[in-house]
C-alpha cells in the first residue's frame, strides 16, 4: 500500500515536471502574431482588392488625362490631385455639473460616406484642429481624463460635423459627461 | 474603436495567463514538443476568431481548452493510433529531454483518466474544477485520478524494469 502511494506521488511529480518542462521550452509566438496569422486571408483579400483599385484608378486617370470623359480633361486632373478639403476647429471638453473644462485626449471623425477615419490629438487644453475631406463626419472623443469603471467614456459631439470645401467649422465641442 | 483596442487588450492578457498552460496540455495530447506548440497556436488562432464571443464567457480558458481537447482528438483520429504511439517513440529516441516514456504510458490511458490527470497534476485544478470541466461529479473524477495514477505507476515501474533490463 505504501510503495503504491510511492508509485502515485512519483506520477504526480513526474506529470508536474513535463508540464513545467513543455511550458518552460522557448517559443517565439506573440498576440500579434495570432491576430495577423488569423487575418492573413482577409488582408490578402484586401490586398487583391486595393490592386484591382489602383489599376482601376490609374486607367480611369489616364483615360481622363486625354480627355475622354470631359471638355475639360484639365479640371478633372486637378480634383484628383486637390479633394475638397474644408478645415475643423474645436474642443473636447469634460462636464461635471454645470462647469466643462477642456481636456487632453484624442478625437476621431468617422466619415459616413467612406467609413475612414481621421484621428487629431487635443492640446493640454482640449483644442484641436484638423484638415479633413468634404463631407459628412460622425466625431467622437476619448481622454485619461475621462474614464468610468477604469475604461475611457466615449465622448461625442451634439451633432454630426459637415466639413464644406475651403471653410473653417469653428467651435466643435465633443463631450464627455462624467456620469 | 475603443471596443477594438479593448477587445485586443483583454486577449493579450488572455494570451500571456494561458499560452504556456495550453503548450503543455498539448505536449501530453501529442507527445512532441513542435506539434504541442503548432496545436497550441492554432487553438489560439481559433480563440482570436471568437474572441468578441468568448471573452464574454464565465471561462474563457476552458473553451480553448476544449477546441485543444478536440483538435488533437480530431488529429489522432486521422493520424491512426498506431502511427501516433510511433511518432511517440520517434521522439523518445530524439528528444531525450522531453518526458516520453511517461507521454506513451499517459496515452495508454483512457481519455478521460488522462484529462484528470493533465488538469489536476499537471496544471493545479482542484478535484472541484475538474469537474465543472470534464462535466463529472466529483466522486467519478476522484476515481479517475486514482485509477489513472495507478495505472501509470504501474506503467511506468514496467517501463523501468525492462530499461533496466535492457541495458538502457
Amino acid at each position: 500500500m505504501t510503495s503504491e502511494r510511492a508509485g502515485e506521488a512519483e506520477v504526480r511529480r513526474r506529470i508536474a515536471s513535463a508540464a513545467n518542462w513543455a511550458a518552460s521550452q522557448p517559443w517565439n509566438l506573440t498576440p500579434a502574431e495570432v491576430r495577423r496569422r488569423r487575418q492573413n486571408p482577409l488582408s490578402a483579400r484586401t490586398a487583391v482588392g486595393a490592386c484591382v483599385a489602383i489599376l482601376l484608378a490609374t486607367l480611369f486617370g489616364s483615360l481622363a488625362g486625354a480627355g475622354v470623359f470631359s471638355s475639360n480633361p484639365r479640371a478633372l486632373s486637378l480634383f484628383q490631385r486637390h479633394p475638397p478639403q474644408g478645415h475643423v476647429a474645436g474642443q473636447l471638453v469634460a462636464v461635471h455639473g454645470p462647469s466643462s473644462v477642456g481636456i487632453q485626449g484624442r478625437v476621431i471623425f468617422l466619415s459616413t460616406h467612406d467609413m475612414q477615419s481621421r484621428t487629431a490629438q487635443t492640446g493640454p487644453t482640449g483644442l484641436f484642429s484638423l484638415t479633413l475631406p468634404t463631407g459628412t463626419y460622425t466625431v467622437v472623443g476619448y481622454s485619461p481624463k475621462a474614464m468610468a469603471d477604469g475604461k475611457e467614456l466615449r465622448c461625442s459631439s451634439a451633432t454630426k460635423i459637415t466639413v464644406h470645401s475651403r471653410i473653417v467649422t469653428r467651435d466643435v465641442r465633443i463631450v464627455c459627461v462624467d456620469q | 474603436m475603443i471596443d477594438k483596442e479593448d477587445d485586443y487588450a483583454a486577449f493579450d492578457t488572455f494570451f500571456r495567463a494561458q499560452r504556456d498552460q495550453l503548450v503543455a496540455q498539448a505536449y501530453f495530447l501529442v507527445g512532441e514538443l513542435e506539434a504541442a506548440q503548432d496545436l497550441a497556436q492554432r487553438t489560439l488562432e481559433k480563440t482570436w476568431r471568437h474572441w468578441k464571443r468568448v471573452r464574454h464567457y464565465d471561462r474563457p480558458a476552458a473553451w480553448s481548452r476544449k477546441v485543444l481537447f478536440n483538435m488533437a482528438l480530431n488529429e489522432r483520429r486521422n493520424l491512426g493510433r498506431d502511427q501516433s504511439l510511433g511518432e511517440i517513440e520517434r521522439a523518445a529516441t530524439e528528444s531525450p529531454e522531453g518526458h516520453p516514456e511517461l507521454i506513451a504510458a499517459l496515452r495508454c490511458l483512457p481519455e478521460p483518466q488522462r484529462k484528470a490527470l493533465v488538469l489536476h497534476d499537471a496544471f493545479g485544478f482542484s478535484v472541484a474544477e475538474v469537474a465543472i470541466e470534464l462535466g463529472a461529479p466529483e466522486g467519478t473524477v476522484k476515481a479517475w485520478l486514482s485509477r489513472g495514477r495507478s495505472k501509470l505507476a504501474r506503467e511506468l515501474q514496467t517501463e523501468a524494469t525492462e530499461s533496466t533490463n535492457l541495458g538502457r
